[in-house]
């Protein structure tokens, strides 16, 4: 899983300026979302108001409408007069058949000048003919007023009721009288007014619903008594919306009637089709915004990120290539002034030192080989010296003791002379030995290959030499592998000497005798073949082991110190090597090893 | 006087042998500086002639070690010409004298005289 600081900075960016733009786009959103929702809930507010006031104005219209009609029958005394002398199914038949039939009027009332009821048609209230109607409610309130208009709540519901008195003179003296239309509000009434408004508007009395131009359920508030207490108890508010639900909006305003008291509430139902269209618009639009400002960020960050990645990756390639090509004078170059170019010259800078710093230790370096070959010349001076310096010493001591033996003219007997001669003779050889080493170690050596068997070799050299090992009692086990390559480069004669070297010095590490285990192998890895040579005499100290192989370097007085610097020259020309391993007391491991084919 | 050679080749003490056996002598030969101390406490010579430069146990700690059995015995470091620094430091830890190789043998006479002048007294 790759965790976030593994990334490259351009997804980094890219993730961060997501991430910001998700919360601000969210949070924007949300909040226009909510403004929008509010604004288009004070439309509807709006609207229910509006609606509410336009169904108010078709009732009042409607009363209207009555009240003019009842009012001309009022003036006209041909219904008073007919009512008065004409049969009730006469007038019925002439009169109020008809006017029920053009106005919708549920209930003709015509009452004399003494409130006595005298002619009664329709049947929505029951007005006993013989009764003194002065006492009922409704009678009481029109025989008050010249006209009255207004709503009245009745045994069959809420109803218009208008009325009109009667002002009209013959010859019996002036006579009064009451005009009185009743109209009931049914659901045939409020359908008229949707069909004028095209609003759907309920009437409710005491929490239940008398008529509705909504035949289909609606999910309307709860508890409709507790909207009609509430609307009672705001004396200054005429209307209440309630809104349920995202299907419809209510609002509710109290109906008086003629003599101010409630009857009941008129309920207006508005479909909310807005707010679920808005949402859904919304909700796209809000998509495509979202994906509008990725694409933005994206590109953005695309473009701003090249221009800081461009001069990093001008560094980058610049480091590479140092690493390449260890050529620390190449520069970087940035043009920029930011922190990238403020960098590119740190880095510069950096580089200028690193340069400095860095001929400074070439210097040294060489200043260090030039001290450590001259050392090394001193040395090999020094080597030479000591080892000649003995053997001319032991010449020089012989040659000046047979000066004086013959200045003062004594007698040298013959074996004295012959064994001075002899003595004489050695050391020189010796001495000849050792310059002829040195310069056999210091010019380059002539190697004349040829395809040689190891194993051949190594029983040459013990042929030579095995003669010397049993004198000092030196048991050879010979461990030769039997299938072992030839070796492709190797020169025979210095091969020979190599191994004649180190059987030396294992022959010398046992005076008093011991075993000497000379086993070859091939190192099928390497293609090298391995010999090696193990003795179990004195061994060597570790301060010596590093030593080894530098010349003059001998823990014997008769040694050259040259045996195995040349062997090293020697195996080094076949490119080969030679290793050691040692424990004081115990003894050593000398390991030779060569390619068999011919390294590149 | 009895001498006593430490050379870790066998030829120069050889030489110091044939040298002053022949004046009435008596050489004894050491070739290593274990050899040496071993003789030095035996033999108790009048005289060490020592080589400074020997594998194992070198002339300076030879000298160290025969100072500490016989603080009075007279030793005369052996060396080659660029070991005269070490020599110089070997008078310092209280050798009588240094010879150079190749051997003087006037020197050697000069030196045994004295030597043995020096002890008679």
């Amino acid at each position: 899983m790759k965790r976030f600081k593994d990334f490259s900075i351009r997804t980094k960016l890219n993730i961060a300026f997501i991430i910001s733009e998700a919360l601000i786009g969210t949070f924007t959103l949300f909040f226009t979302y909510i403004m929008i929702i509010k604004g288009l809930d004070r439309i509807e507010n709006y609207y229910l108001e509006t609606e509410l006031n336009s169904v108010k104005h078709s009732i009042d219209n409607e009363l209207e409408v009555l009240s003019r009609n009842v009012k001309d029958n009022a003036y006209s005394d041909d219904l008073y007069n007919y009512a008065t002398s004409r049969s009730e199914a006469w007038v019925k038949l002439n009169v109020a058949d008809w006017i029920t039939r053009n106005f919708k009027v549920d209930l003709i009332l015509i009452l004399d000048a003494k409130n006595k009821l005298i002619y009664q048609c329709g049947n929505f209230e029951e007005f006993p003919m013989n009764k003194d109607l002065s006492k009922h409610p409704l009678i009481k309130k029109i025989v008050e007023f010249p006209e009255v208009k207004g709503l009245y709540f009745t045994s069959k519901g809420p109803a218009y009721v208008v009325s009109s008195q009667i002002v009209h003179t013959d010859e019996s003296g002036p006579r009064n009288g009451t005009y009185l239309y009743g109209k009931l509000m049914d659901n045939a009434r409020l359908e008229r007014i949707k069909g004028l408004t095209g609003i759907d508007l309920s009437l409710i009395n005491k929490g239940e619903i008398i008529s509705s131009t909504i035949v289909k359920y609606v999910d309307r508030p709860q508890n409709l008594d507790n909207i009609y207490n509430e609307l009672k108890s705001k004396k200054f508010q005429e209307f209440n919306i309630y809104k349920p639900n995202y299907q419809s909006a209510f609002i509710y305003s109290i109906l008086k009637d003629i003599e101010d008291k409630d009857i009941g509430m008129l309920e207006i139902i508005r479909p909310r089709k807005t707010i679920p269209l808005v949402t859904g618009f919304f909700i796209q639009s809000s998509i495509w915004i979202f994906i509008f400002a990725i694409l933005a960020i994206v590109i953005t960050i695309f473009l701003v990120t090249g221009f800081i990645l461009r001069p990093l990756n001008v560094f980058k390639k610049i480091i590479e290539e140092i690493q390449k090509t260890k050529n620390i004078l190449q520069r970087v170059t940035v043009e920029t002034r930011d922190e990238i170019g403020v960098l590119a010259n740190e880095f510069n800078a950096m580089l200028d030192a690193l340069n400095k710093s860095q001929n400074e230790l070439i210097e040294t370096q060489q200043n260090l080989i030039k001290a450590e070959k001259m050392s090394a010349l001193a040395e090999l001076a020094i080597g030479t010296v000591h080892q000649i310096n003995n053997p001319l010493s032991i010449v020089m001591g012989r040659v000046q003791m047979l000066q004086r033996l013959i200045i003062y003219k004594t007698f040298i007997p013959q074996p004295d002379l012959e064994k001075d001669l002899k003595i004489m003779e050695i050391q020189t050889k010796r001495a000849i030995d050792i310059t002829n080493s040195l310069l056999r170690y210091a010019t380059p050596m002539a190697f004349r290959f040829e395809k040689c068997d190891i194993n051949e070799l190594v029983k040459d050299t013990l042929s030579l030499i095995n003669k010397q090992l049993e004198e000092d009692s030196i048991n050879v086990v010979e461990n030769l592998k039997t299938d072992l390559p030839f070796v492709e480069y190797c020169d025979p004669h210095q091969m020979r000497d190599v191994f004649m070297n180190i059987i030396t010095n294992a022959r010398q590490a046992m005076p008093g005798g011991g075993k000497l285990e000379i086993s070859t192998d091939y190192d099928k890895k390497e293609d090298e073949a391995c010999i090696k040579f193990t003795d179990n005499g004195c061994g060597i100290v570790p301060e010596h082991i590093n030593k080894l192989f530098t010349p003059f370097f001998s823990t014997r007085a008769d040694g050259t110190g040259l045996g195995l610097a040349i062997s090293y020259n020697i195996l080094k020309g076949h490119r080969g090597r030679i290793e050691v391993e040692s424990e004081f007391g115990v003894g050593s491991t000398f390991t030779v090893k060569l390619p068999v084919g011919r390294r590149s | 006087m009895k001498m006593l050679i430490v050379d870790d080749e066998i030829e120069i003490c050889n030489i110091f042998y044939d040298f002053f056996t022949p004046k009435g002598h008596e050489v004894i030969k050491a070739t290593s500086g274990e050899g040496a101390l071993e003789k030095v406490k035996t033999e108790k010579p009048d005289l060490v002639f020592l080589d400074i430069r020997m594998p194992k146990m070198d002339g300076i700690e030879a000298l160290k070690q025969i100072k500490t059995i016989d603080k009075s015995m007279t030793v005369i470091m052996v060396t080659v010409l660029t070991d005269e620094e070490t020599a110089k430091k070997a008078i310092k830890l209280g050798a009588y004298d240094y010879v150079t190789k190749p051997l003087s043998f006037d020197y050697l006479e000069k030196a045994a005289l004295l030597v043995e002048l020096y002890t008679k007294k």
